[in-house]
C-alpha cells in the first residue's frame, strides 16, 4: 500500500500488529455528540426524520 | 473404563466452554470489545487532527444512528488518517472513517450513506457474530491446551483487529448496504448518497491500490449496485427525495493527531469516562475477563 511520509495505510499486516492507543480513544471521546447535539446538526441542515420501510431482504422489523 | 470416562468427562468438559464461547454477548461487553478493537485501529491510523471536522462528523452519525433500532450507543465517529479508501465499524457503536474516503466524498449525503452503512453493521451486530464465532473456533483448537487459557484470551484480542482484514461475509454487507439506505433516508438524506459512492470506488476499478483492503473484503462495487438496484426498484417510487447538505472539508494542513499515549500498550481497563450522555464505555469493564467469560472462564 502507498503511504505518504508520516501517515500510515491501513493493509491487513497492520491491523493484525495495531496496538491499543488510550490516548487516541479519549480523543475520541472528547468528540462524541449527544442526541441534543445531532438533533442540532439536523435542524440547521434543514434535515428531519421520514419513515421510510426497510428494502427487501434488509427488513427485520 | 476409567480411562475412556475421564477422557469423555474432559471432553464434555471443553464442549461446554465452547458453547458458552458463542452465548450471547451482553450490550455492555460488546461495547468493551469495540472499544477495545477500535483502540487498535486507532493504534495503527490515529485520528485526523481537526476537532471541528471530528464533531461534525459525529453529529452526522449521531443524527443518522437516532433512526436505528439501536439509538443510544455510545456512538462514536471519527476520521482517522489513512491513504486507503475504507472504512471500519466496531461492535458498540464506532465508526471510523479513512481521510481518503473522507476526502473524495462530495455531499453530506454521500458522508451519511457511508456512515448509515457502518452504523447498519453496529445495529446488525454483524461483527459479533463473526467474533463470537471466532470464539468457538479458537475453543475448539485449543482442546488439546486446555490449560493455556491465556493463550485462547490473547488470540480473541487479536481477532478483534483482526476482523477488519478478514472481512465480513458476503451477505452482511449486503444487508449493511440495505439497511443503511434506509437509515440515511430516515435521516432526511437524499437516499442516493451511498449509491454515489458505491459509482466511485467502481470507477476507481480494482486496479486502485488505495482500495486493495476493500475490494478484498466486501463484494465488488458493481455487484453491490446490482444488489441494492434490484431492492430499491419495487420502492424507488415511495423514497422521500431528502437532502444534501454541504459537507464540512478536512482543514487545511490538518495533519495526524498525536497523543501523548501513542506508544502504550493496550490498559487492562477501558480508560476515560465519557461524556454525559454517552457514558459509553461501562468503566470496569475489563477486555480480558470479557473474553474469559465469553470463552466460558
Amino acid at each position: 500500500m502507498t503511504s505518504t511520509i508520516g501517515i500510515r495505510g491501513l493493509d491487513e499486516e497492520e491491523l493484525r500488529q495495531a496496538q491499543f492507543d488510550a490516548g487516541q480513544i479519549r480523543q475520541l471521546d472528547a468528540f462524541a455528540a449527544s442526541r441534543g447535539d445531532a438533533q442540532a446538526h439536523a435542524g440547521g441542515a434543514g434535515l428531519g426524520a421520514e419513515r421510510v420501510d426497510f428494502l427487501g431482504s434488509g427488513a427485520r422489523e | 473404563m476409567p480411562a475412556q470416562n475421564i477422557d469423555l468427562n474432559r471432553l464434555f468438559s471443553i464442549g461446554r466452554d465452547a458453547v458458552t464461547a458463542v452465548a450471547g454477548i451482553s450490550e455492555a461487553e460488546e461495547i468493551a470489545m469495540g472499544r477495545e478493537i477500535a483502540g487498535r485501529v486507532l493504534g495503527a491510523a490515529p485520528l485526523v487532527n481537526d476537532p471541528a471536522l471530528q464533531s461534525y462528523v459525529n453529529r452526522v452519525g449521531r443524527w443518522i444512528a437516532l433512526q436505528s433500532e439501536r439509538p443510544d450507543l455510545p456512538w462514536r465517529f471519527a476520521v482517522i488518517e489513512s491513504p486507503a479508501i475504507n472504512a471500519f465499524a466496531a461492535p458498540g457503536g464506532y465508526v471510523l472513517v479513512t481521510r481518503r474516503l473522507y476526502e473524495i466524498l462530495d455531499t453530506e449525503a454521500q458522508l451519511a450513506g457511508v456512515l448509515a452503512h457502518e452504523i447498519a453493521h453496529v445495529v446488525r451486530r454483524h461483527h459479533v457474530t463473526v467474533l463470537q464465532k471466532s470464539a468457538a473456533l479458537s475453543a475448539g483448537a485449543q482442546l488439546a491446551q486446555r490449560d493455556n487459557r491465556a493463550a485462547v484470551i490473547n488470540n480473541m484480542i487479536g481477532t478483534g483487529a483482526e476482523i477488519f482484514a478478514r472481512g465480513l461475509d458476503k451477505s452482511a454487507e449486503h444487508e449493511a448496504d440495505a439497511v443503511g439506505v434506509v437509515l440515511a433516508a430516515r435521516a432526511g438524506y437524499n437516499p442516493f448518497g451511498l449509491i454515489d459512492v458505491l459509482h466511485k470506488m467502481a470507477a476507481r476499478g480494482s486496479g486502485d491500490g488505495s482500495m486493495a483492503l476493500l475490494f478484498k473484503t466486501h463484494p465488488l462495487p458493481g455487484d453491490r449496485l446490482a444488489q441494492l438496484g434490484e431492492l430499491l426498484a419495487p420502492q424507488v417510487g415511495r423514497l422521500p427525495p431528502g437532502r444534501e447538505p454541504t459537507i464540512r472539508r478536512v482543514a487545511a494542513g490538518a495533519g495526524p493527531l498525536r497523543t501523548p499515549s501513542a506508544a502504550v500498550p493496550a490498559p487492562v481497563v477501558p480508560a476515560a469516562p465519557a461524556p454525559a450522555e454517552q457514558a459509553a464505555p461501562k468503566s470496569g469493564i475489563d477486555p480480558v475477563q470479557l473474553l474469559r467469560g465469553i470463552l466460558g472462564r
